[in-house]
């Protein structure tokens, strides 16, 4: 492998700093072109993958020191790289190709490529499938489960376990957006309408579950704590695929985004800002100013305590302390409201139907909570509680209201429906708690 | 007899680049032909040329593989059907066959003495039209067997093998009659691969291959597409792709693959599947139905208006390819947001004033419920009674609003620490937090 000359001028950083915020924020930026960025723990390095576009760097990765802000020296992995998976011990990155129906494994120690492993044909269709996710199986650094699909698509039609990329005989073919691993055992895909749960085994992949969700999953952000947080801003049970909360506002759309969970963490990059929210209650931690004239950003990745995206100019930005320990979920000793269904959730006339709120207050005085509720559907708003301001004391301890209860009217009602409610601080506008529950009447 | 012609080269056009030690050129021709067929082992280039080019009547030619020049031209007399149409050559450079009487028969000639020989009649499709020929190759390493391209006027076709003018048994119908030739590959279609038996030829089962893109040729059991995929037929492998589009010619020697295309040619390099050059040609015209590689870093080109095209110079590089365009702007703002800021002291003492601003801006109509308090190191929070209520809400408002919220002398006797103004808009109907500014400030002892 040769040092292209190019790569001299990478050494250049370039600092700048933030506008707002509460202290003012460092945000360095590698003139780097990327296609695809993840972050390594064990390393602690960040890596890249440059496309076919960068002249003798092109289709290669390369390791990214974000303490020191620094590139390493490409590694030439194959035509047009696009995923990139490290292995839960950091030992290998595995590499999709974009151009090449196959995987390239990186040795991250020796910093070399290593072998190329074609990917098999799953589909009806008999033609070459491209990895559109890998996921690596934790405690088996040569395992990865792969998602695979056509050229340029992004959705995946089949699954399959590869070990040393040789395919266990076991393989899923499934339309799927996303794919996430819940646990050691159990991956989830989502469609427009669906989730399937995939069983991993010594055999490879099989189908245990098929499951119709309303909302629509859409893709995953990430799934941890038995938590599966999905891209359409619904937060799914893991067991029971029950959505527990969910974001209403549809702007939360726009930009790119990222839930952490062992931050208890969303990151939203839009609008020249990072906006970093709680992931317990969405209420709003902090904005920071990003460089916009770096152009649009890609999805972030987080290290320590920083957080790294690329974007087209071409830059890769590094934003905060990648040296520090990662940022810790927050506390929450402040009420909650928990919307429970006790009767029928997926309903026909006649059947019975029962709301209720659970309110939970860990501190041993009363809390003062603005409450907001409302049940609906596409035609019908209903508040929950009349006004949209009321207050109420919620004493410590906890309670249980039931707010609704009667049988399924047999006209009128037919639909898709859902409760939620959400308790804020009266004063600041804080959030407390939010909760979440959908229901179907035919 | 033999004619020597090169008034058809009026109106070439020459271009060059001006990079490289050797330019490259791209000679367009205003002569057009039937077909071309180009021989490795002698180096010469041979046409079918049509009525009106070169003579009266259509003909057989040998052309000159750098300026296109007629060197050699045999007239083919119309037969009951037409004139000549294709022409394909043998790889040791000995044997010429034409398809004549308007392709309905298949013509051997000797070379290079152009000796005309034995002929042979396709005969009839079983819907009772004569089969006339639409693409012919000789077999590698032979001069006695053809692949034949065949098919009645508004019928599909069909690929058939003929050994000294007699039919193998088996063929392959429902072609397209395009087909390519590389060790024992064929390709009817650019995308099912074919085998040829002792009884004819036969889809390669099970490796009968369904690619999604066209193939432009195969040269050692690799496949170019047109889109720039490199595919190894052996192991049913994309093994790459190139990041261009057009025509591609591979220079396996020289790690190589051409792609003409409209106005413009790439160079990829295929043991990094990257674009490593790019040439403006303009006049040159996509879509070519023919692209020979006939030398070193030359080729031989028929477009789509059957013009004769000779590149030439390509061993040299060619220009790199400039980055691609920057990037696109950052996402639009998300929702109607809030400032918090302070104008007065930052690091407050009793008796110093603090000011607190806040502007709400982007609304859009949006409904917010806006919240401001001053929160305590502690956490507890004071509503800021400037907004006259705790649950103000705006509705239907498309300006952007704000002002002085809070402008007071501290009092002595406030905890030190940090301290904050919050502004906060959340939506009005389920507590979603929209926006939340926060601008601290320090209480000093």
């Amino acid at each position: 492998m040769t040092r292209p000359q190019t790569l001299a001028w990478w050494g250049l950083v370039l600092l700048i700093a933030s506008a707002t915020g509460a202290a003012a924020q460092t945000v360095r930026a590698l003139p780097l072109r990327l296609s695809a960025l993840v972050a390594e723990p064990v390393s602690g390095r960040l890596y890249g993958a440059l496309p076919p576009t960068e002249g003798a760097a092109a289709n290669s990765v390369v390791a990214i020191d974000p303490v020191a802000g620094t590139a390493g020296v490409p590694v030439f992995v194959g035509s047009d790289p696009r995923v990139l998976a490290p292995s839960s011990d950091g030992q290998f990155l595995w590499v999709g190709l974009g151009g090449a129906s196959a995987i390239r494994r990186v040795d991250v120690g020796a910093g070399t490529a290593g072998p190329l492993f074609p990917l098999v044909r799953v589909s009806v269709f008999d033609q070459p499938e491209f990895a559109q996710v890998i996921l690596p199986v934790p405690g088996s650094p040569g395992t990865i489960v792969v998602g695979q699909g056509p050229r340029n698509s992004g959705g995946m039609e089949s699954f399959v376990v590869y070990d040393q990329g040789v395919a266990r005989p076991s393989r899923v073919q499934a339309y799927g957006d996303s794919i996430v691993a819940v646990d050691a055992t159990t991956l989830l895909v989502t469609t427009s309408t669906e989730f399937l749960r995939l069983r991993l085994d010594p055999s490879g992949l099989t189908v245990a579950e098929r499951r119709q969700v309303f909302p629509s999953p859409a893709r995953f952000l990430s799934a941890a704590g038995g938590l599966v947080h999905a891209e359409a801003g619904a937060v799914y049970d893991a067991t029971t695929l029950e959505v527990v909360r969910v974001l209403r506002t549809p702007r939360i759309y726009n930009g790119r985004y990222l839930a952490v969970p062992e931050h208890g963490r969303f990151y939203h990059l839009v609008d020249g800002t990072l906006v970093t929210r709680d992931l317990e209650t969405y209420d709003q931690l902090s904005t920071r100013g990003l460089p916009t004239a770096l152009g649009a950003p890609s999805t972030p990745v987080v290290l320590g305590g920083g957080l790294a995206y690329f974007t087209s100019l071409p830059s890769v930005v590094l934003f905060g302390d990648f040296a520090a320990p990662p940022p810790v979920p927050l506390p929450h000793p402040m009420p909650s409201a928990r919307v429970e269904l006790s009767g029928c959730t997926t309903c026909r006339a006649g059947d019975p139907f029962i709301a209720s709120v659970t309110f939970t207050n860990p501190s041993p005085a009363a809390v003062r909570a603005e409450v907001k509720g409302r049940i609906l559907n596409g035609r019908i708003n209903i508040p929950l509680f009349g006004a949209p301001h009321g207050t109420i004391d919620v004493g410590p301890g906890t309670q249980t209201v039931t707010v609704l209860q009667g049988t399924v009217p047999a006209t009128g009602v037919a639909g898709s429906w859902f409760m939620e409610i959400a308790l804020v601080d009266p004063v600041s506008g804080r959030t407390y708690s939010t909760s979440y529950r959908s229901f179907f009447i035919y | 007899m033999p004619l020597r012609r090169l008034s058809c080269l009026v109106g070439a056009l020459l271009l060059a680049a001006t990079a490289g030690a050797r330019a490259q050129t791209v000679l367009i021709t205003s002569m057009t032909v039937e077909d071309i067929a180009w021989a490795e082992a002698s180096g010469r280039l041979y046409a079918v040329l049509p009525a009106g080019t070169g003579g009266p009547e259509s003909s057989v030619a040998e052309l000159h593989p750098v300026t296109g020049a007629i060197v050699t031209r045999v007239a083919i007399a119309n037969g009951t059907v037409g004139g000549a149409t294709q022409v394909a050559v043998s790889d040791d450079g000995t044997t010429l066959y034409v398809g004549v009487d308007g392709g309905t028969r298949v013509r051997r000639y000797a070379l290079p003495s152009f000796t005309a020989g034995a002929e042979f009649a396709l005969g009839t499709s079983q819907f009772g039209g004569p089969l006339t020929v639409r693409n012919l190759i000789l077999v590698p390493g032979t001069t006695t067997t053809l692949v034949v391209a065949q098919g009645a006027q508004f019928s599909a076709g069909e690929l058939a093998v003929y050994d000294n003018g007699v039919a193998r048994p088996a063929r392959v119908s429902g072609t397209r009659g395009w087909f390519y030739s590389a060790s024992q590959f064929f390709e009817p279609d650019g995308r099912t691969r074919l085998v040829l038996v002792p009884g004819g030829l036969q889809p390669d089962v099970p490796a009968t291959e369904n690619l999604p893109f066209v193939v432009s040729d195969v040269v050692a059991g690799v496949g170019y597409g047109s889109s720039g995929e490199v595919y190894d037929f052996g192991q049913r492998l994309l093994t790459g792709t190139c990041g261009a589009s057009g025509t591609a010619v591979p220079s396996t020697g020289s790690g190589t693959v051409y792609y003409f295309s409209y106005g413009e040619v790439f160079t990829c390099d295929l043991a990094r599947f990257t674009v490593t050059g790019r040439l403006a040609v303009p006049g040159l015209q996509g879509g070519f139905r023919e692209a020979l590689r006939t030398g070193a870093g030359r080729f031989v080109l028929i477009d789509s208006s059957r013009r004769v095209l000779v590149a030439d110079g390509f061993s040299a590089a060619l220009p790199p390819v400039p980055p691609p365009f920057p990037g696109s702007p950052w996402f639009p703002g998300a929702s109607a947001s809030a400032r918090a800021t302070l104008t007065g002291c930052t690091r407050c003492r009793a008796g110093d004033l603090l000011v607190a601003q806040g502007a709400i801006v982007d609304l859009r109509g949006d409904d917010v419920e806006v919240k401001a308090a001053i929160v305590l190191p502690n956490g507890a929070a004071l509503p800021v009674t400037a907004l006259g209520t705790s649950h103000l809400e705006l509705t239907n408002l498309f300006r952007d609003v704000g002002g002085t919220l809070l402008q007071a002398v501290l009092p002595a006797g406030l905890p030190p620490g940090t301290w904050a103004f919050e502004l906060a808009l959340i939506d009005p109907v389920t507590g979603f937090v929209l926006s939340r500014s926060i601008a601290p400030f320090e209480v000093l002892p």
